[in-house]
């Protein structure tokens, strides 16, 4: 069985543009001009997965969330 | 296990848990005064170059776990201590202690908050950032309610250390929510007005609570503690002096002095000269004892105290009364020695002796007093007017 593959999403009606996820995990979340994020890739691979899981709990509008990628 | 404990601690580690519990108390409110300040920056936003936005959340975050840990430390010695009656139900429901109810209630009260704040923190992703943030806001509330648990129930509250700790604390509690008012964006003007002012009055009743409450002598009687308990806890204080001197049990044999006061001595050698004319104001210091109980329950209570600036004439007040079998004790009469003056005390209310004097010139006594329950020592004023006056 293989391991659990995630992506991140910004739920960005939730998101304040603060900047914070960006701050944490720069390797795949940069910001617009107007400070929300831009995600850059599709899933997170393996050895990012702790950065990322600590940037979503360090969102402070829980707009950013790791999700399973199905099959 | 704790049964275990308990004569262990009564005997040896008996001071160890109280001396914990006041530290872990002003421990916890610096650390709650840090964790709500670095929340306040995390949720402003400030950053630097130096100090990415995370790193106050971070800091904010573990802040507020330590300041649980130093909580839960400070609630189980209170607890363990056992020298008051206070339990685990009273940790968690406020208002039911027999011991200064109100303050420890709001201890209580302020440690069910913490648990919300921690508990919705855990399970923020499950509950929702609305419903997160609410209890969030809580947390704002906790820190006014420790502020006066800490002011009401510590008996440390007038050292000058206690007092600059919670000045600190209170300034920069304070300067941080300002900050957060002005910097506020989610709240509407007026809705920021209106928390600007209430906290200005906020602070107000609780400053001027601090001084008229803890602040002024008597505040044991004065804090709520039913008078039973009061006396019981004297009671306790003047056992263990009775055993310690008379190898009886506390119940056995009806001891007429203890060795640390001989009231009539101090009336013979007192020098009159040093007694103060009335009207006065003095401070005074001294010691509480008391004997055990008698066959038929009754029982005397000594305090033995001087004027700060008359060291040498003891002022002596003994009262004697019954032990009822619930532990309580009534009070049925009083007589007072101060240099030349005889006299009965006529009112004892709280912390307040009133009692009428002469040498012969008829003088009041008003002795306000604060009696600290570890180590029976007295604090507290006493005031004489000439004649037989009123209040
Ligand atoms: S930390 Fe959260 S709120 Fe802030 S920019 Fe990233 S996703 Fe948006």
């Amino acid at each position: 069985m293989r391991r659990a593959r995630f992506r991140l999403v910004v739920d960005p009606i939730a998101c304040d543009g603060a900047g914070v996820c960006a701050e944490l995990f720069p390797e795949m979340l940069s910001l617009d001009p107007w400070g929300y994020p831009i995600i850059h890739g599709d899933e997170v691979p393996d050895g990012l997965l702790e950065l990322a899981r600590k940037a979503t709990v360090n969102c402070p509008r829980l707009a950013l969330t790791l999700i399973k990628i199905d099959k | 296990m704790m049964y275990a404990l308990a004569p262990t601690a009564a005997a040896v580690g008996g001071k160890a848990f109280w001396y914990l519990t006041r530290a872990s108390g002003v421990v916890s409110i610096v650390l709650l005064s840090a964790t709500i300040l670095l929340g306040i920056v995390a949720s402003v936003g400030w950053t630097s170059t130096r100090w990415p936005r995370f790193l106050s959340q971070d800091v904010h975050r573990n802040l507020s776990l330590l300041c649980i840990g130093f909580v839960g430390v400070h609630v189980v010695t209170t607890v363990a201590d056992g020298y008051v009656p206070i339990g685990f139900l009273d940790v968690i429901l406020p208002f039911r202690s027999p011991y200064r109810p109100i303050y420890l209630g709001l201890g209580a009260l302020c440690f069910d908050l913490l648990l919300a704040v921690l508990i919705t923190s855990a399970l923020r992703h499950r509950i929702g950032y609305g419903s997160w943030r609410f209890v969030h806001w809580l947390a704002y509330l906790c820190w006014p309610i420790a502020l006066v648990h800490g002011l009401g129930s510590g008996t440390d509250t007038p050292l000058p250390l206690v007092i600059g700790v919670e000045v600190v604390c209170t300034a920069a509690v304070l300067a941080g929510f300002a900050w957060r008012l002005l910097t506020g964006r989610s709240l509407p003007i007026t809705g920021r007005m209106a928390a600007a002012v209430g906290t200005v009055v906020v602070m107000l009743a609780i400053a001027g609570f601090a001084v008229f409450g803890p602040l002024r002598p008597g505040w044991s009687h004065r804090s709520g503690t039913s008078a039973a308990l009061l006396h019981q806890l004297a009671a306790k204080n003047g056992g263990t002096r009775a055993t310690t001197t008379t190898p009886t049990t506390a119940s056995a044999g009806a001891t007429t002095t203890t060795p640390a006061t001989t009231p009539a001595a101090g009336a013979g050698t007192g020098t009159t000269s040093a007694v103060p004319q009335a009207p006065f104001t003095s401070p005074v210091t001294g010691t509480q004892s008391q004997t055990p109980a008698d066959a038929r329950g009754g029982i005397q209570i000594t305090l033995s105290m001087h004027l700060q600036n008359a060291a040498s004439t003891p002022l002596t007040v003994v009262l004697a009364g019954t032990q009822s079998n619930g532990g309580g004790v009534s009070l049925s009469s009083g007589t007072v020695t101060f240099g030349a003056y005889r006299g009965q005390v006529v009112g004892l209310n709280g912390g307040t002796i009133t009692a009428q004097v002469s040498d012969p010139n008829p003088t009041t006594l008003v002795i306000n007093l604060r009696i600290n329950q570890q180590s029976a020592a007295i604090t507290g004023t006493v005031t004489g007017t000439a004649g037989s006056g009123s209040r």
